[in-house]
């Protein structure tokens, strides 16, 4: 069992990866702005944090805040998954090599909406390797 | 069998700034034009000196001329010298070069021609015949090169060299020469000569003020219509923001459902009865298929906004490249029971990774969904002289001739497509055009109804 934040504007989307994840044993907690995210997110101490990129008031939070994960020293190591629902809209893969970690500095990119299965192999892998992209 | 080429559209050299209605890269274009004119010139009068001197003198003055002498291939060899300065200095030009050095060389032309011109003028009879009426070349070309103040200049010095050339004939400061046996070979009668040169002046005059007013009016309509254009533009850009404003909101209802749907599959769909899982599989299907559709339509638009060549070329692994692509696409695959082959060694190509792996994902994809179950899909590289081509064959559906020229048209999908795969967007091809289009690449199709069809993409080598 894994403690995993959420955060994400969506609600609902929010709501059901939580309903989801709880389903296979995990404690989730879910965030819906990026606001004091951080403060939050050391007060809950999760495994691994999933997080959506554009928010209303920013379009590029999740990348904003994924910086800010890194550079707290209590959060530097926690493992952060990108909900990129914008990798069509851009001809970029996220999950690149190219792309610069300390620009980027995230372990793994999915699309949104996550399918679950995929969303546990990658948060798996990274529980037990955290380091890797 | 059917073919088609997609070339990339060649971008616009439109760069330099513009100058009363004429951008610089026409002003140079006009330079240029205006190079090869006078080697045409110089051939003419090459021409004329060498039949002047083969020419019997006897002959000539039978016909009323008079041999020329050796002057033609004098002005030829002075026309030539100044031709390649003029053709060197051009050369040095491009469209990047700010519009004042264009013009100066064109003005050096102007002022070079008209010298030559008067000389010319001078050697053939000034008032004697009617050669003085070649400054309307140079009058006629300013016109359309310049505004009115530029024209209007370029009028009044070939009415001032003209009118200087007669009156120093007049004065005897200058010999009398002609190419009329009738014309004396003495100062011409002063009267006769202003009788017949100003009126001459004033028709350049006329002329000058037709011609340019003319001009003037084009440009105007020009600026107007260029203008009309920029507006069209910016309307359809705002409209095309818009667009993708409201495609991307669009994503994000059928997200929530697809969300939904997971949700109640995990939750609670031991407790349904088969019918309502149907339609719930469907309403699942038709939301995915949605979803692709409108994830196209943003890569589209994303790419249209994407310069072109504005993103940094890098070495691209192809091979690696393909080989992602290959494996992204292996779900897709499996269910239809296709095999994909990719057979080729590594080869470094110079490009964008990104669009490229878009372009190779939608063939391969294409290639996938329009094979026969059981099929095979092979995935080439061959190296050429200085290019690499890759190739996507399929065993498919084949596409016909008469819709070969349309297969890269937006939403464009034929009958048979369409019934092959209810879900196809008709925008996969749309987005092979666009990354092609933005990384300069051709595109050549080959393809037979009910045989398959082969996709060439040809990349500049390293």
């Amino acid at each position: 069992m894994a403690r995993i934040i959420i955060v994400d504007d969506d609600v609902e989307l929010a709501d059901n990866t939580a309903a989801l994840l709880r389903k296979h044993g995990h404690e989730v907690s879910t965030l819906n702005t990026t606001e004091d995210a951080v403060r939050k997110i050391i007060k809950i101490d999760p495994d691994i944090a999933i997080l959506d990129v554009m928010f209303p008031d920013n379009a590029a939070a999740g990348f904003d805040l994924s910086r800010q994960i890194r550079n707290t020293k209590a959060t530097k190591d926690l493992p952060v998954i990108l909900l990129t629902g914008i990798n069509q809209e851009f001809p970029m893969d996220f999950s690149s090599k190219d792309v610069d970690p300390d620009w980027m500095p995230v372990q793994d990119f999915m699309e949104k909406p996550v399918k679950i299965q995929a969303l546990l192999e990658k948060m798996n892998r990274l529980l037990k390797n955290p380091g890797k992209k | 069998m059917g073919s088609f080429r997609l070339d990339p559209v060649p971008p616009s050299s439109e760069t330099m700034p513009r100058a009363d209605g004429l951008t610089g890269a026409v002003l140079l274009h006009n330079a240029r034009w205006f190079i090869r004119i006078r080697w045409i010139v110089v051939s003419l009068l090459t021409g004329f000196g060498v039949a002047g001197s083969l020419l019997d003198p006897q002959v000539a003055r039978h016909f009323g001329f008079l041999p020329p002498g050796p002057w033609p291939l004098y002005l030829a060899v002075i026309l030539t010298i100044l031709n390649l300065t003029a053709n060197r200095w051009a050369r040095l030009l491009s469209t990047r070069t700010t519009w004042r050095w264009v013009a100066a060389n064109i003005w050096f032309q102007i002022v070079t021609d008209l010298l030559v011109l008067t000389a010319l003028v001078c050697l053939v009879g000034s008032t004697s015949t009617i050669i003085g009426f070649t400054y309307l070349f140079h009058i006629t070309l300013a016109c359309i090169f310049f505004g009115r103040r530029d024209s209007f200049l370029v009028t009044l010095l070939s009415a001032l060299l003209f009118l200087a050339a007669v009156t120093a004939q007049c004065a005897g400061l200058i010999p009398c020469m002609g190419i009329l046996a009738g014309a004396a070979r003495e100062a011409p009668d002063i009267l006769a000569a202003a009788v017949f040169a100003i009126p001459s002046v004033f028709v350049w005059m006329i002329v000058w003020f037709l011609v340019s007013s003319l001009s003037d009016t084009v440009r105007q309509r020009d600026h107007a219509l260029e203008a009309a254009n920029q507006r069209l533009i910016q309307a359809d850009e705002k409209i095309n923001l818009q667009m993708l404003r409201v495609t991307h909101d669009l994503k994000a209802p059928f997200s929530g459902i697809e969300s939904n749907i997971q949700v109640l599959k995990l939750s609670h769909w031991a407790e349904m009865p088969e019918p309502v899982r149907q339609i719930i599989s469907k309403i699942d299907a038709r939301s995915i298929a949605l979803r692709a559709r409108i994830g196209d339509i943003l890569m589209l638009g994303s790419l249209r906004s994407t310069q072109a060549g504005g993103r940094v070329a890098k070495p691209v692994k192809l091979l690696e490249l393909l080989a992602a692509v290959v494996h992204d696409v292996h779900e897709l695959a499996a269910g239809k029971r296709v095999s994909v082959a990719l057979a080729a060694t590594d080869t470094r190509v110079l490009s964008d990774p990104e669009q490229l792996r878009i372009l190779f994902s939608n063939l391969i994809s294409n290639a996938i969904v329009y094979s026969h179950e059981g099929g095979t899909v092979d995935v080439r590289i061959n190296e050429e002289a200085a290019r690499v081509k890759v190739s996507v064959v399929d065993q498919g559906i084949g596409i016909s001739e008469k819709a070969l020229p349309h297969i890269f048209e937006d939403f464009f999908r034929t009958q048979e497509a369409a019934t092959f795969n209810a879900n196809s967007t008709g925008l996969g091809l749309a987005i092979v055009r666009q990354v092609a289009n933005n990384l300069h690449l051709c595109v050549v199709v080959e393809s037979e109804k009910d045989k398959g069809t082969v996709f060439n993409v040809f990349i500049p080598a390293e």
